[in-house]
């Protein structure tokens, strides 16, 4: 797996300075044939990130190996247009997920698409999913270096499918619907679990259009408001994880999600408030009466049926109780452009998969009324974080190139049901800085 | 470049703009705007071009351009600057049929490309001019050969005009106006604008017009001193 990485790195390198060899002037990025056009760009981002435990000298040394210096972005994205923009594409690839050697490199393809521009926009391939407005903003475009717990951990942010985009009243709204796999692979030829997801959103913006943005980079004169609302829904026979293993692309039932925006930009400042709420609803599984016996002597079914980590029998009832994720993101920020900085305080708070099914306890006690598991899927508890960050950007031009600093507190609670059954109570509150340099080529 | 810049933020004030009035543009994503012979024409970014009459009468037509930012009309021609593609189109004034076409180069960004295009009477080239990085004028003689690109003292540009022997250039992002020097390219002055996506400004006798983008209006200034 290594090895074909480094090939199929070293190719696109070779192929990158061959593109930019063979053209005539060695600094140009954007190239026309006609109403061909092709652009060129990429950026680089690379970061400090460290991490301490105010609270435990000891957890600090324990967790030293989280502070490193670290390549984020390498990423080069070839985008263009054909027949006067009847034809749109992107081949966005970021050679930072490849050169990670120390885990599992993730997927390098952060868009591959073809858009056909009708009286409704069609788009062909993998891309960034329409849901949320802090994911659909571009990390470039962002004064931040990390995304919100809940946005970046809740749900998948991409995924390959066709994908519709509308625009009314010089898009003051607009109408997306994705139809995609919902599956962590990209070039998968087989889906035993059969089942699409469908994501809509729809936003409303007055009294102009609001780009997926973070900062009020021109300072509107009036107050531009956005609201946003996403609805994504599938229906799947096996649970997919994404690349983080507390995401679930699709579980062996339906997951439905809804999530709201409000973004408003004026005089410099912009206020983004989102809330997400994700529900997991697992099919119910159909054990033989022979199969029932057997397992009633398991209190614990995860272990039997890896797939349903909820389900536990009452008597000789199998129950799948729904589980969820909720979370909310509260940000403002302000862009003094005097001073070519930008200002950001940002609040998130999330719940990654928890349940609120008050029975499951009760079968959690023992003979004697005891616990049997007191720190295992308690009500209302999954993976719980409740962040506060401030971050500051120096930018050097207007072409994204910032130098970002974040300083951020975060508190940890609940459990982490899916992964290593982590009791995040346990986990002292952390303080963590990152400072990196995002460099825009082209 | 740096030190240029500098120095005119020192040195010129921004001023107001005093508004007379606004209308509607009654044009999708209206992104540029000339005055000539008594009509206000109108180009969207996807190709309507509309013409406004003094006398208030308008008419519209759909033409196909791929992604039109600027428009400058004389007695034969109407001249239409592509963004994308980096071409300028000529049409004929009458008929609106296209006529030729001129290839350029500009190496920035797609969608930084040209945004405005207007005519040097005095030295007899068409100026153009490009959004940012770099944002640059760009002069052309009248078969829009030799190409000169010169970087402009100011980070964005949506615009461009020639008034009262003036280079005049509007900015989007830094809701400015700047007037400049039509044979040094100094930058003399400035006025700040109030105005979201301004993306078009020209002149008439009496008044400054700039229109919005997104919001598709006019708007009508008393022309600055």
């Amino acid at each position: 797996m290594r090895f074909l990485n480094k090939v199929f790195f070293r190719l696109l390198t070779v192929g990158f300075f061959f593109i930019i060899s063979s053209t005539p002037l060695s600094a140009q990025y954007t190239l026309n044939k006609g109403y061909d056009n092709i652009e060129i760009r990429g950026s680089v981002t690379s970061l400090f990130k460290h991490r301490w435990y105010p609270d435990s000298a000891e957890y600090s040394i324990e967790k030293q190996h989280k502070n490193l210096m670290r390549l984020k972005d390498a990423r080069i994205r070839l985008k263009g247009s054909s027949m006067k923009s009847k034809f749109k594409y992107e081949l966005h690839l970021d050679f930072a997920n490849l050169a990670n050697n120390s885990n599992q490199p993730e997927v390098p393809l952060l868009d591959g698409y073809v858009t056909y521009c009708g009286p409704l926009d069609v788009t062909l391939g993998y891309t960034k999913l329409p849901f949320s407005r802090e994911s659909m903003t571009p990390i470039i475009y962002s004064p931040w270096l990390k995304r919100s717990m809940i946005v970046d951990e809740g749900q998948s942010r991409r995924d390959v499918g066709i994908h519709l985009e509308k625009g009314f009243l010089s898009d003051k709204i607009n109408v997306y619907a994705s139809y995609v796999n919902g599956l962590p692979e990209i070039s998968k030829q087989q889906d035993d679990s059969l089942g699409y997801e469908l994501v809509t959103r729809i936003d409303l913006a007055y009294p102009t259009k609001m780009k997926y943005r973070a900062v009020d980079l021109s300072r509107s004169h009036i107050p531009v408001v956005s609201i946003g609302s996403s609805m994504r829904r599938s229906h799947k026979g096996q649970i997919y994880d994404a690349d983080d293993e507390t995401i679930f692309n699709g579980v062996d039932g339906v997951k439905q999600s809804i999530s709201g925006d409000l973004a408003i930009m004026y005089k410099g400042f912009s206020v983004l408030v989102e809330r997400h709420h994700i529900r997991y609803s697992l099919d119910e599984i159909a054990l033989s009466l022979e199969q029932q016996d057997q397992l009633a002597n398991y209190p614990h079914l995860d272990f039997v049926f890896p797939s349903f980590p909820f389900t536990y029998m009452i008597g000789d009832d199998v129950v799948t109780p729904d589980f969820y994720s909720q979370g909310m993101v509260y940000q403002l920020t302000f862009f003094a452009k005097k001073y070519n900085s930008v200002l950001s305080l940002r609040y998130d708070w999330a719940n990654i998969n928890f349940h609120t099914d008050k029975n499951y306890l009760v079968t959690m006690e023992g003979p004697n009324g005891e616990l049997l598991y007191p720190t295992r899927m308690p009500y209302e508890d999954g993976k719980k974080e409740k962040t506060i960050a401030l971050a500051y950007n120096y930018r050097f031009n207007n072409h994204l190139s910032v130098l970002k600093f974040q300083l951020s507190r975060t508190i940890f609670d609940g459990f982490d049901n899916f992964g290593s059954n982590y009791d995040y109570s346990s986990r002292p509150k952390m303080i963590e800085i990152r400072l990196g340099l995002q460099y825009i080529i082209g | 470049m740096i030190i240029s810049f500098f120095l005119t933020s020192l040195f010129i004030l921004t001023q107001p703009l005093e508004l007379i009035k606004s209308s509607t543009s009654k044009v999708a994503e209206s992104s540029g705007i000339y005055w000539f012979d008594n009509t206000l024409y109108i180009i969207g970014d996807s190709g309507q071009l509309g013409q406004l009459q003094d006398n208030g009468s308008f008419s519209k037509k759909r033409l196909d351009f791929e992604d039109s930012e600027g428009i400058y009309v004389d007695a034969e021609f109407i001249y239409v600057v592509e963004e994308r593609s980096r071409k300028v189109i000529l049409l004929e004034r009458n008929s609106m049929k296209p006529i030729a076409e001129h290839q350029l180069q500009f190496f920035g960004r797609m969608n930084r490309g040209f945004e405005g295009i207007t005519f040097n009477p005095i030295s007899q080239d068409f100026l153009l001019v490009t959004e940012e990085n770099p944002c640059q004028l760009v002069t052309l003689d009248s078969d829009f050969q030799n190409p000169v690109y010169i970087d402009l003292p100011i980070p964005e540009a949506s615009d461009i005009t020639f008034h009262n022997n003036f280079i005049w250039i509007l900015s989007d992002v830094e809701s400015k106006i700047y007037k400049f020097s039509s044979t040094d390219f100094r930058l003399l002055d400035e006025w700040e604008t109030k105005i979201i996506n301004a993306e078009g400004l020209t002149f008439t006798d009496e008044n400054l017009i700039i229109v919005s983008d997104n919001l598709e209006k006019l708007y009508y200034y008393e022309i600055p001193k």
